[in-house]
């Protein structure tokens, strides 16, 4: 590919847009001002302190994390037994069928909540756990199921066929030759969904209760009425976390997370 | 008239006692509470859930919404909330559908020390909801690029030099609160809000964007992003008290509009004790004040008294601040909600 | 082939998950077919596009939509490029990309208001280079949409071109050009060709989460620039007529298969394609 100047010029500046206003909220987290402001003046860590020190908030925090974990879980896991069935099993209405999977994506999401609530409602979860686990596992297998079937789809089959025709059974194949081969896919199903329902509001707000309640909708209530940083320490708490998580990843397992190094697939 | 509140007073004292001290003697229920978030369950959690734990021993729980209605509506077949705190129009739409308890008025001993004019009462009689505390409506103004002597009339927001420099809040705000005062000062009221329309559109006109949350008004007005908004008082105190040196507020010489607030309790929810007594206790002069402390939300107890530093905030005696404060009747502006926020939409929108 | 019976078992988590969502979203669409007596009618339809303002709204979605994608694409393109050609650890790159996510659009538009806002930081960077002398209105208006939009959607469109990219044999430009085609020959008749099915896949994700975008229109927004998602949101949120919401959302997902459909099969033929060249 022509890569100009140009090129890397524009390169570096994406690079630069995608993390500026972040780094202004990170900034202005550490503010001793009750409002936010940048620059922010006087420095204080009291937002941090509000927000380690508060239950309500750290408690919206693990739920948000373990229903993006368990949905990310579910959803991908449905989305992977579908695909391997609609990939290599020919049947009528392939393509509508693709649609409908797509459906929770087409569809507007602003509306998916009332559809939501209909559902939740049909099982007596308003307002609780599974309600909202059982919205946003529906909502992200659109999300799951595009890189796992475009991962299926690139996948050869003859280096299945080959693995077999060795003597190799057909569930060591699978696990040993194929779902290695389809580990990006199923990584960035992973990601997408896991991200798709941690950010996840118009449709949690009609689903949780006093009992359960996500981070993002937390946030949403609080900027409603009061503009205090303690939003912006709670980001910079995550993006932290998020470094911290990647770099132990990295020393500890050396997992590169999408890439099969191109040294991997190149023939001895 | 001040005998007569003494009495109300006692004979709420005591009536909140009565009824507090069974509760207690079983140590059952407990008032689970939906609230805005941020500062609002803040107040109500240290201004009256803690003391009403502390006397009854029946815990409080409070949970942070942005809004009222959707989890209400969602939950109305089985409603997880016993409290909420809502505006007027709120609890009269969901008054409307059908989802909230009503009581009578002498139930709630302590209804006696509010002026009947801020109890919102159903076509049947009954109280719809128990009216907490109020605040009211005026202009926002940036100090460093305007004076507050700009913005003595609400007629100055339409004034061509603000072009571009303003902002507005949401149509569904905006067509109860903006409209009906704009309209008042123009000879109509909440019935006939037509003559308020021009001054409307010339505020959308003016207006740079449509603010939808406090935090963000917050910031642009801070950052003099924004010059001038219709805005509410307590959000400038606030602004004020955590440091802003550049933002102040304006009464506006034909007065402001009344914003009160409510207690509603949703259809069948649980716990009957517990909420009555939780109604009553929040209306008593101590726990109104320390939520007046907390955030600046005035009382509706009228035995309440104010202290100098709060009348002086307000910049003068709170009756003569009601005197100056239009309140609509809010049944009125709830039953024509919708075709109103469509009709601003569009008024803006062109 | 290898399944058998096997097949409809694995089938079954999504039939299941797929049923219930049909049958709600089923009743929801029928409530925007409601008429009196229980007879379907376009009135809901007919009124919508009565309304002035909700068709420029339509036409305001559909155009900033396709707007946030094209640019989505032009800078996501090279950015994944750059991402797969790296020599070297990749992790912190794609941590780099991902970052937007794990703030909450609401809260990175306090971000944008202070870099964006006539008195914000790039005015003041180019006020002070001498490039400009009225602010640039970079908020409040449609641009400013955009700039938020793409900042969101960015990373998907990065990702999915990146994954198609990570399968591409360096072998295959270097055997390009071994043969004697320049960079840019190889570039449009080996690279371009083979990450279709990467763009095209981007394309199609991005332009639908942003036809349905909520918040940054809301707070990026002027008051003239309201878009369809906003527009249903506050139908559901604040009015509560679900009914009307579901006619606007049933409009625009009739907007959105009109695009998205034609791109599948386009997907698919790619694919196709591609799988029998190799």
């Amino acid at each position: 590919m022509p890569w100009t100047a140009a090129g890397r010029t524009l390169v570096a500046a994406v690079l630069l847009f995608l993390p500026a206003p972040i780094v202004i909220v990170v900034m202005s987290s550490f503010t001793a001002r009750g409002y936010i402001s940048f620059p922010p003046g006087e420095l204080s860590l009291r937002w941090y302190a509000e927000f380690l020190a508060s239950p309500d908030w750290l408690m919206s925090l693990v739920v948000s994390l373990v229903l993006a974990a368990l949905a990310a879980a579910f959803s991908t896991l449905i989305a992977f037994l579908g695909a391997l069935v609609f990939t290599r099993k020919r049947f009528p209405g392939a393509a509508g069928f693709e649609t409908l999977v797509l459906l929770p994506l087409i569809f507007p999401h602003a509306a998916l909540g009332v559809v939501m609530l209909g559902m939740a409602g049909m099982f007596g979860w308003t307002g609780r756990f599974p309600g909202l686990l059982l919205a946003h596992v529906i909502m992200t297998v659109p999300y799951a199921w595009r890189p796992i079937v475009s991962s299926l789809r690139k996948l050869d089959l003859s280096t299945e066929e080959a693995a077999m025709s060795l003597g190799a059974r057909p569930l060591y194949v699978f696990r040993r030759v194929t779902l290695p081969l389809l580990r990006p896919g199923l990584v960035t199903a992973l990601l997408f969904t896991f991200i798709i329902s941690f950010d996840e509001v118009t449709v949690s707000l009609f689903l949780v209760g006093p009992d359960v309640t996500t981070l993002p909708v937390r946030i949403f209530a609080h900027i409603q009425d009061s503009g205090s940083p303690v939003i912006a320490a709670i980001s910079t708490v995550l993006v932290a976390l998020t470094v911290l998580v990647v770099l132990l990843l990295d020393r500890l397992i050396g997992l590169e997370l999408f890439v099969e190094s191109e040294q991997r697939r190149r023939p001895a | 008239m001040t005998r007569r509140n003494l009495l109300a007073a006692t004979a709420t004292l005591a009536a909140t006692l009565a009824l507090a001290t069974p509760a207690l003697a079983q140590g059952r229920g407990e008032i689970v509470m939906g609230a805005w978030g941020g500062g609002t369950s803040a107040t109500w959690r240290t201004g009256v859930g803690e003391p009403f734990t502390a006397r009854t021993g029946m815990p409080v729980r409070i949970n942070e919404w942005p809004d009222p209605e959707p989890q209400l509506r969602a939950q109305a077949a089985n409603p997880q909330y016993n409290m909420a705190i809502a505006t007027y129009f709120n609890a009269a739409n969901l008054h409307r559908d059908g989802l909230l308890e009503t009581f009578d008025a002498k139930d709630i001993p302590a209804l006696a020390t509010v002026p009947d004019a801020y109890v919102l009462k159903a076509p049947d009689g009954k109280v719809i909801g128990i009216p907490a505390y109020f605040q009211y409506y005026g202009i926002a103004v940036n100090t460093d690029l305007a004076k507050t002597s700009d913005f003595q009339s609400w007629n100055d927001l339409a004034a061509a030099k603000w072009k571009g420099k303003l902002s507005v809040t949401r149509p569904i705000y905006a067509s109860t609160y903006d409209l009906v005062m704009f309209a008042k000062i123009a000879g109509g009221d909440e019935k006939n809000i037509a003559p308020g329309l021009p001054l409307m559109k010339a505020l959308g006109a003016n207006a740079v964007n449509v603010y939808n949350s406090m935090a963000q008004l917050n910031t642009l007005l801070t950052r003099g992003e924004v010059t001038a908004a219709p805005y509410y008082v307590t959000r400038v105190w606030g602004l004020k008290e955590q440091g802003a040196k550049n933002v102040d507020f304006v009464l506006p010489k034909e007065g402001g509009l009344m914003l009160p607030y409510l207690l509603i309790v949703p259809k069948n929810a649980k716990h009957r004790d517990a909420y009555m007594a939780f109604l009553n206790f929040q209306l008593e002069p101590q726990q109104q004040l320390k939520m007046l402390d907390l955030s600046g939300y005035l009382p509706f107890n009228s035995t309440a008294q104010l202290e100098k530093k709060d009348v002086d905030r307000i910049g003068m005696p709170l009756k003569d601040l009601l005197a100056r404060l239009y309140q609509p009747d809010w049944e009125v502006v709830a039953r024509t909600h919708k075709e109103r926020i469509d009709l601003v939409e569009q008024l803006l929108s062109r | 082939m290898r399944f058998g019976r096997l097949a409809w078992l694995l089938m079954l988590p999504l039939a299941a998950v797929l049923g219930l969502f049909l049958v709600s979203l089923g009743a929801l669409v029928w409530s925007s077919f409601a008429g009196a007596d229980g007879v379907p009618k376009l009135d809901l339809y007919a009124r919508f596009f009565a309304r002035r303002d909700y068709v420029d709204v339509l036409v305001r979605t559909l155009w900033v939509a396709g707007l946030t994608t094209l640019v989505s694409l032009a800078i996501g393109y090279p950015v994944a490029w750059a991402v797969a050609r790296h020599k070297g650890r990749r992790d912190w790159l794609l941590v780099l990309i991902i970052l937007p996510w794990l703030v909450s659009v609401v809260v990175r538009t306090y971000g944008w208001i202070v870099i964006l806002g006539n008195r914000g930081l790039l005015n003041a960077f180019l006020g002070w280079l001498g490039v400009v002398d009225t602010p640039l209105k970079l908020m409040f208006n449609t641009t400013g949409i955009v700039i938020g939009l793409v900042h969101v959607f960015c990373p998907f469109m990065i990702l999915a071109i990146l994954a198609v990219f990570l399968h591409l044999e360096r072998s295959l430009e270097e055997a390009s050009m071994s043969l004697g085609a320049g960079p840019w020959q190889t570039f449009r008749k080996v690279i371009w060709p083979l990450s279709l099915p990467g763009v095209i896949s981007g394309t199609m994700i991005v332009y639908l989460m942003a036809t349905g975008a909520i918040v940054t229109p809301l707070l990026l927004g002027g008051l003239r620039d309201r878009m369809l998602g906003t527009q249903i949101y506050q139908e559901m949120f604040q009015v509560f007529d679900f009914p009307r919401a579901a006619t606007m959302a049933v409009i625009l997902t009739a907007t959105a298969l009109a695009v998205v459909l034609p791109l599948g099969m386009l997907e698919r033929r790619v694919s196709r394609n591609l799988k029998g060249a190799s």
